[in-house]
């Protein structure tokens, strides 16, 4: 009688306690929730062209450089490059980004471009002073997409390569 | 009586619970979610919040952020580290190219840059890295003054910050 009071007396209750990590699981997840950013950052890796790339550019070729630049003009945008004839395609002036017609042109014309010219990666955005940041982006976007990834950025009154708002992809 | 109590206790007995909840489908919708926030929460390179009122450009481009000086640009306003340096709008009305109070929050970075590093004892040269994270909707030239800025003190990398399209 006595044994079997003793065995009544030592059972263990072996339920798991899970209301304090309840707790701390409930307040982790709003925190997190309010302190999360959903969006993925990346970046464009620019760098300013050097004194040494504009001696080189001084130097004088045998064949003249491509020199491929895509000008934002007020309703046009402009493809021009040495022995590339001017290409214009229609931009919408207002227009914080080109629109997928543009877009779908300047990229076929860029494609056409780099496809006859193999081993060109370079391109200029030649960017009018009240441009959009974000259609300065597309335009890049539309360069990189054609395989121009060194795309360096111009302002249109800037003298060329060697002035100083310009970078690369 | 005594039949109706001992009844009254036996219904009584029929129809109440310990009082402890069924927690395990929901600890492990918390489990879940929990694993799913932190993952989310740092997923490689640089973790960076674009500051209020500065909505990236978005791009298709793919390369990770990494830790170096960050200028933020709204409408507004000029910031470098969270602290406002210069006004759009004064930068709009000047000529000048260089930002001055910029170029001077720089030269000050890059002298802590290079002092920490001395006291680091490292030997290779410092990355100048810049981050600019400027928004959608401003214009080429502010743009254009703040790279040429970074340029000419000593940030000759830079990195324009966009949010990846989905």
């Amino acid at each position: 009688m006595r044994r079997r009071a003793q065995r009544k007396a030592l059972k263990v209750n072996t339920d798991l306690k899970l209301m304090p990590l309840m707790n701390i699981i409930i307040a982790l997840i709003p925190m997190l929730l309010l302190s999360a950013v959903f969006l993925e950052v990346k970046v464009i890796e620019t760098s300013l062209p050097r004194d040494a790339d504009a001696a080189a550019a001084a130097a004088e070729p045998a064949t003249p450089p491509l020199d491929l630049a895509v000008h934002v003009r007020g309703d046009v945008y402009v493809i021009e490059g040495h022995g590339v004839s001017p290409l214009l395609v229609p931009r919408r002036a207002a227009a914080a980004a080109p629109d997928s017609v543009a877009t779908q042109l300047l990229s076929q014309a860029l494609r056409a471009i780099a496809a006859a010219h193999p081993g060109t990666t370079e391109v200029r955005i030649v960017a009018e002073a009240r441009t959009h940041y974000q259609e300065v982006i597309a335009l890049m976007d539309v360069a990189r997409g054609a395989g121009l990834v060194n795309a360096a950025l111009e302002g249109a009154g800037d003298a060329g390569a060697g002035a100083p708002p310009t970078g690369g992809i | 009586m005594r039949r109706r109590r001992s009844r009254a206790s036996g219904m009584m007995e029929r129809y109440t619970s310990d009082g402890g909840l069924t927690l395990t489908s929901m600890m492990d919708i918390l489990t879940t979610l929990l694993f799913f926030v932190l993952k989310s929460y740092v997923s490689g390179g640089e973790v960076t919040v674009p500051p209020p009122g500065v909505t990236l450009p978005r791009s298709s481009v793919n390369a990770d952020m990494h830790t170096s000086v960050v200028v933020a640009i709204d409408h507004d306003a000029i910031m470098m580290d969270g602290e406002k340096v210069a006004s759009v709008h004064d930068l709009v009305a000047s000529d000048e190219l260089m930002i001055a109070p910029l170029a001077q929050r720089l030269t000050e970075a890059r002298a802590q840059m290079d002092d920490l590093a001395k006291r680091k004892g490292e030997k290779r040269e410092v990355s100048r890295l810049a981050t600019i994270q400027g928004d959608a909707g401003i214009e080429f030239r502010v743009l254009q003054k703040v790279m040429y800025t970074l340029d000419r003190n000593g940030f000759p990398d830079i990195a324009l910050a966009v949010l990846k399209k989905a």
